[in-house]
């Protein structure tokens, strides 16, 4: 803590300067010979590995923070895959190759919750594996919603359907021999334009 | 931002990279908070090497409960809160060895208490007399106004500082570092002390019991 240094507050003019060194000093006499042993014995205690009550909070606080780094993440690539689709827009209004997946007919009802395979890496995340711990992935899934659905029509006389698919994909692994858990939750965004016939 | 608030905002930095588990930055703490915490512990227990075990064990315990610190601007009251706690216990736990070792002697010998009550490392303020007079004097003081007077004799904070710390008032600090100082001087410029029994008076009450 950082001192006073103002001398009016020590008002002298209540005691003699001697009374005031006396006690200083016996207070130094006293306490200086115990200085430096909480720091040695904190550090006997972390070298001993001695936890804090953050240690066991701090794998899953971890898994957490990148959880939500890589749901940061995935919510930028899937913000992107939206922006490419409606800079495709125009071309909808062309024959549609085979090798483009776009059905005819909708897909699913508005706010129809989905099960539907994970789509991330089986592989575990690089921040975890960098860890020491042995984690084995104990559950994995994802969660869907379709969102309400917009007509639009593109290039003034094709009609598409705009759906936006949201879902929560959460992936868990577990440390048995230290009893840690983590989850990683990201968040996942689909966009679709789906042609309509018209009859 | 002057010296001091800078300092303030490194010990929140501090607090906060503790909270996170960094041990670095907690022993940074450590060193800063060092003699603060030697100051309240010795003004519960009135002896070095007993302030000394209480600042260990105090930081230790710190160190398992800084998550629940909501607060790091705190972190300087809590931690006296917890020297605290652990110096009350501490001479509680002395007192009862005291007088455990006290009946023993009894027992052994058939005869009353030792002549002297004092054990341990109080015995080395007999070899000087000033101290002994001063740690006397600094007895008669209750326990708040003689953290007051420890925190600014050793530490030298000022009253806002010893405020924060104790959880009063600076009006409250000066006007017990007033009294206390006039006690002080009364005892030590007055007659001959009466030999240390090891009481004290305020909130602490016997360490030693006769």
């Amino acid at each position: 803590m950082s001192r006073n240094t103002d001398q009016d507050n020590l008002d002298e003019s209540d005691n003699p300067a001697e009374i005031d060194a006396a006690v200083r000093s016996m207070l130094a006499a006293e306490l200086d010979p115990q200085r430096g042993r909480a720091r040695r014995a904190f550090e006997r205690h972390i070298a001993s590995g001695g936890m804090s009550s953050n240690d066991v909070a701090m794998p899953i606080r971890q898994g957490r923070r990148h959880g939500w780094f890589i749901g940061a993440v995935g919510l930028g690539l899937a913000a992107s895959v939206a922006g490419a689709l409606l800079w495709a827009l125009p071309r909808l209004s062309q024959p549609v190759s085979p090798s483009v997946a776009m059905p005819s007919h909708e897909q699913g009802l508005p706010g129809e919750s989905t099960k539907t395979p994970a789509v991330m890496p089986d592989t575990l995340p690089s921040v975890l594996a960098s860890d020491d711990s042995r984690w084995t992935e104990a559950t994995s899934d994802v969660t869907t919603v379709l969102m309400p659905a917009d007509t639009l029509v593109v290039e003034g006389h094709t009609p598409a359907r705009f759906v936006r698919q949201v879902g929560m994909e959460r992936r868990e692994w577990f440390d048995e021999q230290r009893g840690v858990r983590v989850e990683a939750v990201v968040p996942r965004e689909e966009v679709r334009l789906i042609k309509l016939d018209t009859y | 931002m002057g010296d001091a608030a800078l300092q303030q905002l490194r010990q929140e930095q501090l607090v906060a990279r503790s909270r996170r588990g960094d041990a670095g930055a907690f022993a940074s703490l450590i060193d800063a908070f060092e003699r603060v915490a030697l100051s309240v512990a010795y003004s519960v227990t009135g002896d070095g090497q007993a302030a000394g075990d209480v600042v260990q064990d105090a930081f230790l315990r710190a160190w398992q409960r800084i998550g629940d610190l909501k607060e790091s601007e705190r972190f300087g009251g809590w931690l006296c809160g917890i020297v605290r706690n652990v110096a009350i216990d501490a001479a509680r736990a002395k007192a009862v060895r005291v007088r455990v070792a006290r009946e023993l002697h009894e027992e052994a010998c058939g005869s009353g208490p030792p002549e002297t009550p004092d054990l341990g490392p109080l015995d080395e303020l007999g070899r000087r007399e000033d101290c002994k007079r001063v740690a006397e004097a600094l007895d008669v003081l209750d326990e708040v106004s003689r953290s007051a007077v420890v925190l600014r004799y050793y530490e030298n904070l000022s009253s806002k500082q010893i405020a924060e710390l104790l959880g009063i008032a600076p009006t409250a600090v000066d006007m017990r570092l007033m009294r206390a100082r006039r006690q002080l001087r009364e005892h030590l410029e007055g007659p001959e002390s009466p030999a240390c029994d090891g009481r004290r008076s305020g909130d602490l009450k016997v360490r030693y019991e006769s």
